[in-house]
């Protein structure tokens, strides 16, 4: 692994619930790079597996969830060397020592993510005071001017208010504060603004981009919005079923699509002057039951292209152009 | 906040009006001569129907219901509880020795039935679906299924006549009257007391803590880096004790009712057995004192619960539920 440019890489990542006596299979063969500094897209229909990908690099999975395979290695200083974070203990201390000080999360519903009978203060204090030395003092006027900084009105006097007076998208902001308070290289933003009305969806997003900016964070945006994807990241993976399927930076994906799913994507989202007798396209079909395992590619049964070679095996991962790998048995991939 | 906890306790006084109201009219409905209910009945041995009418006339028993009413309560706040038909002596000065016995094995019956109900929902909610949850299961049912005299009368035949640690029932014995002798009297009727409770407090506990366990913040502290006993301690629990707290207040009502019989087991002079004394004696002025006690207390103790609550969770203290 190249840990002077890559920050977070994932091998043959599968992650799998038991339900009962059911397995599901929700995440199979993801194979994701994040490039140091850069803003990762991650996209896909609901149930493809992109939150609980991101959830399994901190181990943030309910008790029923386990590592069934892979590797999720990170590199947290450029050049050092890169620890895997699936060989962890899930609530041992090496695990803890990551999660909120290098890499730190925030969630897809903001009303729901912060414990409503504590300040918002004592909240962002808490990350910083589990990983930093620093007396409360100098913790709170850090704290402030972090809130500050994520354009937070009032900060000194919003410090010691709760959850419950702040609206949505300043919670997000509060949620933010609490993950970048000690400085993290990497920031996962797991649907960030899927709970927020569209206005605030772009301050929060160009907000995490002036945190990259200033701290140098990567981040990885997890979302369904291709609009989304297309203005604020700058590369991205395409999942679909467990799988990362298409993977490229933003040019490459939107203006030369390869793989099936991707072209349906790319296509089923009405853009701005495009005449109004085009019809947009739709993909047939729904996805298949996750607790049932496939043989073979998992989109063969929606896909247009679908050949013989597609029901006897998983399409290898092949680069297409630089920089840009699709897993598809139409675009030359081998199984 | 401390106009949260004000108005709270002002709220009490209309619900006190309309309790004390009931109990009044109650006892004007009752059969019999008010008046030796209100008078010291040794006073009035031997008076002429003159001298009954006089002091009828003086005690205003002759007044409108209402300007009555507001008298009577007036004599409440005093502390002037009318006399028991039965010993004659002040009701105020019965209670003041029955009262504090129910409180100290009703007390005693809460903190047994919180420590252990929470401690073991707790156990059953981290440790759910494993042996230890089943097991706690099993001890909180089998506490709630038994009726509270059989489980007495097992306890008096095990710890009183068996091993002889504690004695088979009263509240003191001569010569011992600080807390601690009265303890060893106090310990069984309270675990009986304490024990049919556990397994509502346990299961409302960990049906509560699990609620808690899975929702967002939760994931959002274990991000943070936190361990999962600190987690449990400081997000879980204060989050999801509330419920338990209501109904722990809840309870206290039915503890005092159950401690009726209880209270018969062990031959424990409480208010329950002043209950059914003064009930089967035809001791209405007790009883309805008693009623009237027990309400004030039920009003009292939902107060504190909330304010409790609202120490807890800043969204009641706010007036945002």
């Amino acid at each position: 692994m190249d840990t002077q440019n890559t920050i977070l890489q994932i091998d043959h990542l599968k992650t799998r619930f038991k339900v009962g006596k059911k397995t599901v299979y929700a995440v199979n063969d993801v194979n994701l790079s994040v490039a140091r500094g850069h803003v990762q897209g991650i996209v896909g229909e609901s149930g493809c597996g992109k939150s609980v990908t991101m959830r399994t690099v901190l181990q943030l999975l309910s008790p029923n969830a386990y590592i069934a395979g892979g590797d999720i290695l990170f590199a947290p200083e450029p050049g050092g060397d890169a620890i895997d974070l699936a060989k962890m203990d899930r609530y041992g201390e090496e695990m803890r020592a990551i999660r909120g000080q290098k890499i730190a999360m925030i969630f897809q519903n903001p009303m729901a993510s912060l414990n409503p009978v504590y300040t918002i203060g004592s909240q962002i204090m808490e990350n910083l005071l589990l990983h930093e030395k620093v007396d409360k003092e100098e913790a709170k006027k850090r704290i402030i001017n972090l809130l500050a900084e994520l354009g937070i009105p009032e900060p000194e006097q919003r410090y010691n208010e709760y959850p419950h007076q702040f609206s949505g998208g300043m919670k997000q902001r509060v949620m933010i504060a609490i993950a970048m308070i000690c400085n993290p290289g990497l920031l996962i933003a797991d649907e960030p603004t899927t709970a927020l009305d569209v206005t605030i969806q772009a301050q929060i997003l160009r907000l995490m981009l002036e945190l990259r900016e200033h701290h140098g964070t990567s981040v990885i945006i997890v979302t369904h919005n291709m609009g989304i994807i297309a203005e604020y990241c700058d590369d991205v993976a395409v999942m679909y079923m467990g799988r990362v399927v298409e993977s490229g930076t933003v040019r490459q994906i939107f203006q030369n699509p390869q793989h099936p799913y991707t072209r349906a994507l790319v296509r089923c989202v009405p853009v701005p002057g495009m005449p109004k007798t085009n019809d947009l396209e739709t993909i047939s079909g729904s996805t298949p039951d996750a607790s049932i395992a496939f043989d073979h590619c998992e989109f063969e049964p929606r896909c247009k292209f679908a050949t013989e070679a597609c029901r006897k095996g998983f399409p290898q991962a092949v680069e297409c152009e630089p920089g840009h790998m699709v897993s598809c048995f139409a675009r030359g991939g081998q199984s | 906040m401390r106009q949260y906890f004000i108005a709270r306790f002002l709220s009490i006084i209309p619900k006190l009006l309309v309790i004390t109201m009931l109990i009044f009219f109650g006892l004007k409905l009752l059969p019999g001569d008010p008046l030796a209910r209100l008078v010291n009945p040794e006073e009035m041995s031997g008076a002429s129907l003159e001298q009954m009418e006089a002091k009828r006339e003086e005690l205003g028993l002759n007044d409108p219901v209402i300007v009555q009413y507001v008298r009577w309560l007036g004599n409440m706040l005093k502390g002037d509880f009318g006399y028991s038909l039965t010993s004659h002596s002040p009701v105020r000065k019965i209670i003041a020795q029955r009262f504090p016995a129910t409180l100290e094995i009703c007390g005693l019956a809460m903190i047994f039935a919180a420590f252990f109900g929470l401690l073991m929902g707790c156990q059953c909610a981290r440790h759910r679906n494993t042996a230890l949850d089943y097991g706690n299961t099993v001890i909180g049912l089998i506490g709630s299924s038994f009726p509270g005299f059989f489980v007495a009368m097992c306890l008096i035949m095990l710890f009183a006549l068996k091993l002889k640690w504690l004695p088979t029932g009263g509240r003191m014995t001569v010569g011992e009257t600080g807390l601690l002798a009265r303890l060893k009297y106090m310990v069984l009727p309270s675990f009986c007391l304490g024990f049919s409770m556990i397994a509502n407090v346990m299961r409302m506990t960990r049906d509560s803590m699990l609620d808690v366990m899975n929702r967002d913040y939760i994931t959002t502290a274990r991000a943070k880096g936190e361990k999962e006993g600190v987690i449990f301690a400081k997000h879980v629990f204060r989050n999801g004790c509330t419920p338990v707290i209501l109904l722990l207040i809840g309870r206290f009502s039915l503890l005092v009712g159950g401690s009726t019989i209880i209270e018969t087991v062990f031959n424990y002079p409480g208010m329950g057995m002043l209950m059914i004394t003064s009930i089967s004696a035809s001791d209405y002025q007790v009883a309805m004192m008693v009623l009237l006690l027990a309400a004030v207390m039920v009003l009292l103790l939902s107060a504190v619960g909330d304010v409790i609550i609202a120490l807890l969770d800043p969204r009641v203290r706010f007036g945002k539920a």
